[in-house]
């Protein structure tokens, strides 16, 4: 059982280079591997959420013609998980403030944690929102998806 | 040998639930004057018509008896000025709130009384708002778009 030199040194050789291996790879690998958020349900997005529209614009009617003026809000949202949702907030449009505010209606979670909103009854009917969920939704991003409406928001989870 | 064993078990299922029974639940805890208490940085951004752009920060602390105060530093189209304010606020359990104060510039002079809707998020952590009126000292009433933010600076 007795080892020669040459067999002694191979194995030494072999494994000082196996043990390189993960550094080298180390360094190759300069850029942060980022894996897209996957595996999104309407039950990700379930509870109560704080939601602030800073710096949005509307026009009146929301008509794709006309001067847009400021809008903005705070507010809550309510996500059942089931893909229901209701909202209570406060908005000011060009000076104007609308305080106590409801609106409820639905929304539908992609798989790859986008979404869309929609508000179909209350103050805020016929409004709809594109969402992209982050935090595995303890938080999300949205912009006003209707006619006329120029507005990003943020909300996360009270 | 048996008995022991059993004895064992039992032990180890009694320490378990004991553990579990002490975990924290994840049930929300409801808002309120104790759990806003604290001191934030804030700013918000907005418009006030018929004059232009509007930007502010400050440090404001909410205490646990629905007092509030802040330094602020604002800018009105372009004209910065150094202010503060001391007025009341009110949190309700589901985490809406309001605040209620009158803002003076460096002398002391009052400039405006003003309001807020407020929602609070993130375990209490960050509070956003909306103004819902302002009213100049000589009584001219504002027409305001702004909301803003505000995070605790220890959570």
């Amino acid at each position: 059982m007795k080892r020669t030199i040459p067999e002694l040194f191979a194995i030494a050789v072999a494994l000082a280079v196996v043990s390189l291996v993960p550094a080298a790879k180390r360094q190759m690998t300069t850029l942060p591997v980022v894996h897209a958020q996957s595996g999104c349900s309407n039950a990700t997005l379930t509870g109560n959420y704080a939601a602030i529209q800073p710096a949005g614009f509307t026009t009146p009617g929301r008509s794709l013609k006309g001067a847009a003026v400021p809008w903005q809000v705070v507010g809550t949202f309510t996500l059942d998980g089931a893909g229901n949702v209701s909202a209570s907030y406060t908005a000011a449009v060009n000076g104007t403030d609308y305080t106590s505010q409801t609106a409820s209606g639905s929304y539908t979670v992609n798989s790859d944690c986008t979404a869309s909103l929609s508000f179909t009854s209350g103050d805020a009917a016929g409004y709809a929102a594109d969402l992209a969920i982050i935090r595995s939704g303890a938080e999300l991003f949205g912009i006003a998806a209707g006619n006329g409406d120029t507005a990003s928001f943020d909300a996360k989870k009270q | 040998m048996k008995y022991k064993i059993a004895r064992t078990s039992l032990a180890s299922l009694f320490a378990v639930a004991l553990i579990v029974s002490m975990a924290p639940t994840a049930q929300a805890v409801a808002c309120s004057f104790a759990r806003a208490a604290g001191t934030y940085g804030v700013s918000d951004s907005g418009t006030v018509v018929g004059i232009g752009p509007r930007a502010t920060v400050a440090l404001l602390t909410f205490d646990a008896a629905g007092g509030v105060k802040a330094k602020v530093t604002a800018s009105l189209n372009g004209s910065v000025t150094e202010s503060t304010l001391s007025g009341t606020y009110t949190v309700n359990p589901d985490c809406t709130g309001t605040a209620s104060f009158s803002e003076f510039d460096q002398s002391g002079n009052p400039i405006l009384t003003a309001t807020v809707d407020a929602v609070w998020d993130d375990n209490m952590r960050e509070a956003r708002f909306i103004f819902t009126s302002v009213v100049l000292a000589d009584g001219t009433p504002l027409a305001t778009v702004i909301s803003g933010d505000g995070r605790k600076l220890v959570p």
